[in-house]
């Protein structure tokens, strides 16, 4: 238990720095356009997939 | 209700079009679109996925369907913010930070929707961390500072800056009441007279000195074509009145005329102060016994 917490813990930290650096690094001009770069557009589409999965049960605990 | 579309080269459409111009002078692109739309969808499909799981799994699936549509909602006007705040050339940051305060929603409404499914808190946190990070990395965060230009004064700026956000409301409140018209080229013609306004707006914000010149042009005639738009909208919604769509033309004419003459002599000045300072340098160097030529 105490092993999966800290795994929970690095997962959550790491995931969370490059989320924060990739969102300011893309705030560039193509932001400015309103436009997604591929690496946002990669984001987006698996942000869409995890939500639909586990609103439809897809992504289960195992 | 169905309406037949008329553009410039349509059969029925040709003799309107003769006289103005209705197109925009540049389109322009909502900031929102469909991926900020897209992400109310996962939270229908959890609304009706938790019908069917219990009482628990029900009030969970529920709870998350109502936080993710927050984030989605949040999401969608912290782009128009950003959008807003990416336009202009003085602009003070979001007072809050919407598009955040969506990835902690799409995280917080991930638990919620995990546990409704019957997972731990282990599974729906790593899922709630995911999904918030995704969703920071898809729409980025919001503007953190404030923006301004260099070499002049703060207190000006934020004059320039009230002023701007009142005529903003005004061309807003515009634009609503002339959808209510249900007439196209109608909104087309509002949008262009308001592309001329945003010009002004720019060039005062580009030197807040013109802002004492242009204060009624932004602040007194802007209510007034607001007032007026809002009058023929309702008289043109009710019965179609060419008469009066044919004055409302003309006025909108007229003031894209007065407004585009006055922003060329705003300009215009600030060119004479240009040609003003390059003399005194000029002088300067002179007296100095530089020679430029």
């Amino acid at each position: 238990m105490a092993r999966l917490i800290m795994l929970l813990a690095l997962v959550a930290v790491v995931v969370a720095v490059g989320a924060i650096a990739v969102a300011v690094w893309s705030s560039g001009d193509g932001a400015r356009e309103g436009k997604l770069n591929n690496v946002q557009k990669v984001a987006y589409l698996c942000l869409f997939a995890v939500m639909t999965g586990v609103a439809t049960g897809f992504l289960g605990a195992e | 209700m169905a309406k037949r579309y008329g553009g410039t080269y349509s059969p029925t459409g040709k003799v309107e079009a003769d006289n103005v111009d209705p197109r925009p002078f540049q389109a322009q692109v909502s900031p929102t679109g469909a991926r900020s739309n897209l992400l109310f969808v996962p939270g229908l499909i959890l609304a009706f996925t938790s019908f069917g799981g219990g009482p628990e799994a029900l009030a969970l699936g529920l709870a998350g369907a109502g936080t993710w549509t927050l984030a989605a909602w949040l999401t969608r006007e912290g782009l128009k913010a950003e959008a807003a705040y990416h336009a202009r050339k003085v602009a003070r940051r979001p007072a809050l930070p919407r598009k955040m305060l969506g990835s902690l929603l799409v995280g917080a409404g991930t638990v919620l929707a995990s546990l409704s499914g019957d997972m731990g808190l282990t599974a729906s946190g790593l899922y709630a961390v995911i999904g918030a990070a995704l969703h920071m990395t898809a729409f980025g965060i919001d503007p953190l500072k404030n923006k301004s230009l260099e070499g002049v004064d703060e207190f000006q700026q934020d004059r320039v800056a009230r002023v701007v956000d009142e005529a903003e409301a005004h061309l807003q409140s515009m634009m609503g009441a002339i959808r209510r018209a249900q007439d196209p080229r109608l909104e087309a013609r509002v949008e262009r007279f308001q592309q001329q306004v945003r010009e002004m707006l720019r060039t005062v914000e580009e030197d807040p000195r013109d802002l004492t010149a242009a204060r009624r042009y932004l602040g007194v005639y802007l209510m007034g074509a607001r007032d007026a738009t809002i009058k023929f909208a309702d008289i043109y919604a009710r019965d179609r009145d060419a008469g009066a769509k044919s004055d409302y033309m003309m006025l909108l004419t007229d003031l894209e005329e007065n407004y585009t003459a006055k922003t060329r002599k705003l300009l215009k000045d600030s060119n004479s102060d240009l040609a003003v300072e390059i003399d005194v340098l000029r002088d300067r160097l002179q007296r100095e016994g530089v020679r430029l030529d």
